[in-house]
């Protein structure tokens, strides 16, 4: 009896040895150990992705019996609007084709033109702490490889900051919201020589989709409703990428260190779609 | 004996691909302010508890691993937490109180508050928490406490029912295993 129960103690000191060099291998950025995964997300992610869709569409379903009245008043007040939005489209369209030829007889660059936009469906979702990462279904099949220098950011459709890319296997990554209290993003007021300053990512605030800004290079010219963009300054992040607005300034006088709250614009836990931002390798 | 080796292989494989769905397809359905249930953690409480640690053991790797892959920052956080307070359930109160519903919820209630508060300790001391501490306690009892126990309890439950009804060992062996439990606590 008292031989079973050594033996179990030594198995189980065994696996926690194993489990914590696993985990010490696995902290390094671009680690082997985290394409692992592949053939087991290979085989899983369709259907989770199945199970997903299958409970999303009966929860629609279900909703839109509930609604169904509000839903017909929508629907007919959104054709109007279509309407609209199509006669607009039209007239646009010929300032579209103007301002093309005038790109390139002026030599204008778009913003992020040389960076290659790879979209991407979202998998699984965030699951508390130290489970705060979610999946995309972009993965090393799509040239997303994360190494120790090489990291993609991510955006969602209106091409707002989401987060980063910190591993990734062969189908799937894993993203790290900038809403993460792990993650830091060096930003600027979005104005021409914006003052410069961090963003943070903290465990209160993130649940009211706010992050801390603190460096601030002159909190005088700091004010609410500042827009705030990625510097570039960090080397990970591409500079001009919107983030979010300051929504308010902590400017106690016996307070060293001065804070602002930042709201981020994208709401990632509503996402389904996201966007990798290839192309230039940063550092 | 092969036959319930085939059986226990089977049966756990289909409670693993429960679990596993229930976590990564479901969060929107159960969630409370964004606070979900920690499926996997229970899960591994209660084989603990209701079936020991040899079922335990693979059970805590395969289930840790598959979070820590799809979900987790770093692998082995979830296999090394799932073992342990696995194996904390597989002993305590075992001796006196064997497959009881109510101290399988006690089990619950204790291996998730250990997991949760352990989690917001290492995140006071590892990370630099902008708020105080009264703030910060506050938030942590009120916003993730008090709501992952409650979610954990009801999904305690319905999954007693199922490892305890539909067992992976057939009523024979579960017949023995009551006897030679019964005959080692005597010795």
């Amino acid at each position: 009896m008292k031989n079973i129960k050594i033996n179990k103690i030594f198995v189980v000191l065994v696996i926690t040895f194993l489990v914590l060099s696993l985990l010490v291998y696995s902290s390094i950025p671009g680690s082997v150990l985290h394409s692992i995964s592949s053939p087991i997300s290979f085989i899983t992610d369709p259907i989770y992705t199945t199970i997903s869709k299958a409970s999303n569409n009966l929860k629609g379903f279900l909703q839109s019996v509930a609604d169904s009245e509000s839903i017909r008043k929508e629907n007919e007040k959104l054709l109007e609007e279509n309407a609209i939005l199509k006669y607009e489209i039209k007239r646009l369209e010929e300032n579209k084709i103007r301002w093309e030829e005038l790109k390139n007889a002026l030599n204008i660059r778009d913003e992020f033109s040389d960076y290659e936009i790879i979209g991407a469906s979202v998998l699984t979702r965030e699951l508390g702490e130290w489970f705060d990462i979610f999946r995309v279904s972009a993965g090393i099949r799509d040239d997303v490889i994360v190494t120790e220098t090489t990291s993609y950011a991510v955006l969602d459709a209106q091409m707002n900051l989401v987060g980063r890319v910190i591993s990734s296997d062969f189908s799937s990554s894993k993203i790290m919201p900038i809403l993460n209290e792990g993650s830091v993003v060096s930003a600027k007021v979005n104005t021409p020589g914006g003052i410069t300053m961090r963003v943070r990512g903290d465990i209160i605030l993130k649940e009211n989709n706010q992050c801390v800004v603190d460096n601030v290079s002159d909190f005088s010219q700091l004010k609410i409703g500042d827009e705030i963009v990625t510097s570039g300054l960090g080397g990970l992040y591409p500079p001009g990428i919107p983030i979010g607005k300051i929504i308010d300034l902590e400017n106690d006088k016996n307070i060293i260190e001065k804070k602002a709250i930042l709201e981020v614009y994208s709401e990632y836990r509503l996402l389904n779609d996201v966007f990798i931002m290839k192309g230039k390798i940063s550092e | 004996m092969k036959k319930g080796v085939v059986r226990k292989i089977i049966v756990y494989s289909i409670y693993i691909l429960l679990v596993s769905l229930a976590t990564f397809s479901f969060t929107d359905i159960i969630n409370y302010k964004g606070v979900t249930p920690e499926y996997f953690l229970v899960f591994c409480i209660l084989i603990g508890y209701l079936h020991g640690p040899s079922d335990l053991i693979p059970i805590a790797i395969i289930s840790g691993s598959i979070k820590d892959m799809f979900s987790g920052r770093l692998l082995g956080i979830s296999i090394l937490t799932s073992l342990y307070i696995g194996l904390l359930a597989a002993n305590l109160f075992k001796k006196y109180f064997d497959k009881n519903i109510l101290v399988s919820i006690a089990q619950v209630i204790i291996g998730t508050s250990i997991y949760t508060l352990s989690i917001y300790f290492s995140f006071y001391i590892f990370n630099n928490i902008n708020h105080s501490l009264l703030e910060y306690l506050n938030f942590v009892f009120y916003q993730r406490f008090i709501p992952v126990i409650t979610l954990n309890v009801v999904i305690g439950i319905i999954l007693y029912l199922i490892i305890k009804y539909i067992s992976p060992y057939s009523k024979k062996i579960d017949i023995y295993d009551e006897v030679i439990t019964t005959k080692s606590s005597r010795i």
